[in-house]
């Protein structure tokens, strides 16, 4: 080929890719709805126009039906540098635009049309938009403008669109005070519970609480490749199994954490306890089965609260609204025992009001079988789910006052645990060493109030 | 191939199948011995000379609490109870006799009371452990079965540990905490620290 021809042919095909460039920028995911929504808030002002019966009025709703109808098609974008978001929500979201919707209310009821929710509300008021953008409460990808990609739905985006009550999880990334915050119920009532069933006894949140587990001030940031894609098909939520596809819109982090709550946290993460692809057997999660203790809107409740412990986020100082630490109840005695026993969540692991010991995999408990190593691994496995932590009102009377102070400072190492299946897995809860964490006082009351509530000694000696 | 190759090869497999199931399945003694007590390190019987002295009924006790399905060596090695430092005062069950009996060992043997790594001498100390291990969720011991190892705990701890066997005693528990120190000092630090030697 000459270099004529050459010179042709690569005209040809810059003016080819110009063309294609145009033609897919016209045929913009956001284009469509950004003309309905134009077209359609112009036919209010003309319906409204035509209905007004002072002319001047009139006369002025129709120039701005006609200024909608003939607003350019843009890509719009809030910049809310201190957060660092650039977000592009508002191009589809247009009823959310300050510049084209300045009094942000409108009657539309639908997706991207309607303008934002509580609106006349304090809540959006102390959050304008063109300072803190979308993304800093929904998550999101604030930069996109196609519907996958902005929601957060594709690979490797991290922080997909909160939905629901999860959003509140935004709230608790600042507020200090979020329990008493309005708006914000959903996730205090998270807190709540999160406290009342004991997951602090084995999840610290910025190093307060117990060691047994991860701990959770930063449970937002975990990175998705960390949770395992082959869980997701364990979990079933709202009766639906979900897929277990990396990158699926449903392996997220809410639903991660949702699924420790509303599934039995054993069947989430099975692992490996027959040793069947490890050097050693490793059991299933240590975390107890809530299914029963919590509903549904107590999952999302406790997910909520979780999903606002982000460390990642960089989030100005001035953004952050302090609390002083919550005013405890004046009590003494048996009673302010039961009130620690209740703070430092040792009912994670030894049941409300310590009435039950739960469930310690493959832990010898009272109501399994004699083991066999005949016994099918499928039987074996149930009975090593029945192996149980132990019952506090049967154990606390064999203590003296200052043994039962000393074995909670101490803690109880896993190894103490008699097995049920001896080839089985070492039983992977532990009780923690409370020494320095729990002050004197309270272990002096909380060993008052279990040593209350041992049952009466019969053993004749 | 030739045969070698084929037997090491055979070798190989067979410790990669039998690694993970010995890895799990440690005994009590070995379990034991990863978070070691002094009492670990001794015998895990008595010598029958010594058990020929007891009563009858004390000796059923001692047979229940080496049985390795049905007694104390199901949970953990015979030889953490046999010895340890606790001594519970004579007087039965009545505690205020053990109180009073303990009163007249301050009195009689002051030197019992001077070193805590050797003798801990508690007025129903036994009774306390005995029942704690029966608690433990898993325990198979019945009350008569209890009862009985108790018995034996605390008639073994006053024979064995005080009187005329005191010094032997002392020399015995010393070489345990001996063996702890230079086996595992770091262990020896933690049990130091918590007042738990």
């Amino acid at each position: 080929m000459s270099y004529r021809k050459a010179f042709i042919v690569s005209n040809a095909l810059m003016l080819a890719s110009f063309i294609w460039a145009f033609v897919k920028d016209f045929r913009a995911e956001w284009r469509p709805y950004q003309a309905k929504y134009y077209q359609m808030s112009a036919d209010v002002l003309e319906k409204k126009a035509a209905a007004e019966k002072d002319e001047k009025k009139a006369a002025a709703l129709k120039v701005e039906a006609r200024k909608m109808r003939s607003s350019p098609m843009e890509i719009k974008q809030i910049i809310a540098n201190d957060l660092g978001r650039f977000d592009r929500c508002v191009t589809c979201h247009v009823g959310m635009d300050e510049y084209t919707n300045p009094s942000l209310k409108n009657d539309f009821k639908e997706n991207p049309y309607k303008s934002h929710p509580k609106i006349d509300e304090a809540l959006v008021k102390a959050h304008p938009f063109t300072k803190f953008g979308c993304t800093s409460c929904h998550s999101g990808q604030g930069l996109a403008t196609q519907v996958e990609p902005a929601h957060g739905w594709v690979k490797h985006w991290e922080k997909p669109m909160l939905k629901g009550a999860h959003i509140q999880g935004s709230c608790v990334k600042c507020h200090g005070d979020f329990e008493n915050l309005k708006g914000a119920e959903i996730a205090a009532q998270g807190k709540k519970l999160f406290s009342k069933t004991g997951c602090q006894g084995c999840h610290a949140i910025n190093g307060w609480g117990g060691v047994v587990s991860v701990e959770l001030g930063d449970i937002a940031d975990k990175p998705f490749e960390r949770i395992a894609g082959y869980n997701f098909k364990n979990i079933v939520m709202d009766g639906k199994e979900l897929k277990n596809e990396h990158h699926h819109n449903e392996w997220n982090l809410q639903n991660w954490i949702l699924a420790h709550l509303v599934n039995d946290p054993a069947k989430v993460t099975p692992n490996d306890p027959f040793a069947h692809y490890n050097a050693e057997p490793i059991p299933p999660s240590g975390m107890p089965d809530f299914t029963q203790e919590l509903s549904r809107a107590d999952a999302d409740a406790i997910t909520a609260y979780l999903s606002g412990m982000t460390k990642e986020e960089v989030i100005p100082h001035r953004y952050h609204v302090s609390a002083p630490p919550a005013k405890e109840p004046a009590l003494s005695g048996a009673a302010h025992g039961k009130f620690v026993f209740a703070k430092y969540g040792c009912q994670g692991c030894h049941g409300l009001d310590a009435k039950i010991g739960r469930r310690r995999f493959n832990a010898a408990g009272e109501k399994q079988a004699e083991y066999d190593e005949k016994m099918p691994e499928k039987e074996q496995l149930a009975q090593m789910n029945l192996g149980e932590e132990p019952t506090l009102p049967k154990l606390v009377g064999t203590y003296t006052h200052d043994e039962l102070i000393h074995k909670i400072e101490m803690g109880v190492p896993a190894s103490d645990a008699k097995k049920w299946s001896p080839k089985g897995p070492m039983p992977m809860v532990y009780m923690p060493a409370w020494k320095g964490k729990i002050s004197k006082q309270e272990l002096a009351d909380l060993s008052t109030w279990l040593r209350s509530i041992a049952v009466k000694d019969e053993s004749g000696f | 191939m030739n045969k070698l190759t084929l037997i090491f090869a055979a070798a190989l497999l067979g410790a990669s199948y039998a690694a993970p199931v010995r890895a799990a399945e440690m005994t009590e003694k070995e379990k034991a011995m990863t978070n070691p007590y002094p009492n670990d390190f001794g015998p895990e019987s008595l010598p029958d000379a010594v058990l020929k002295s007891y009563p009858a009924n004390v000796q059923a006790g001692y047979k229940k609490l080496t049985s390795p399905k049905a007694g104390c060596a199901q949970c953990h090695s015979a030889a953490r109870p046999l010895n340890s430092r606790f001594v519970e005062p004579e007087g039965g069950i009545d505690e205020a006799k053990q109180e009073a009996a303990l009163n007249k060992m301050k009195k009689e043997q002051p030197e019992l009371f001077k070193d805590g790594t050797v003798w801990q001498i508690e007025t129903k100390v036994w009774s306390r452990y005995v029942k704690r291990m029966m608690s433990k969720p898993g325990c198979n011991l019945q009350k008569a079965d209890g009862k009985s190892i108790y018995e034996f705990l605390a008639y073994d701890s006053i024979k064995r540990k005080t009187g005329a066997n005191a010094a032997s005693w002392a020399a015995h528990r010393k070489g345990l905490v001996d063996q702890l120190k230079a086996k595992n000092p770091k262990r020896y630090e933690e049990l130091k620290e918590a007042k738990d030697l």
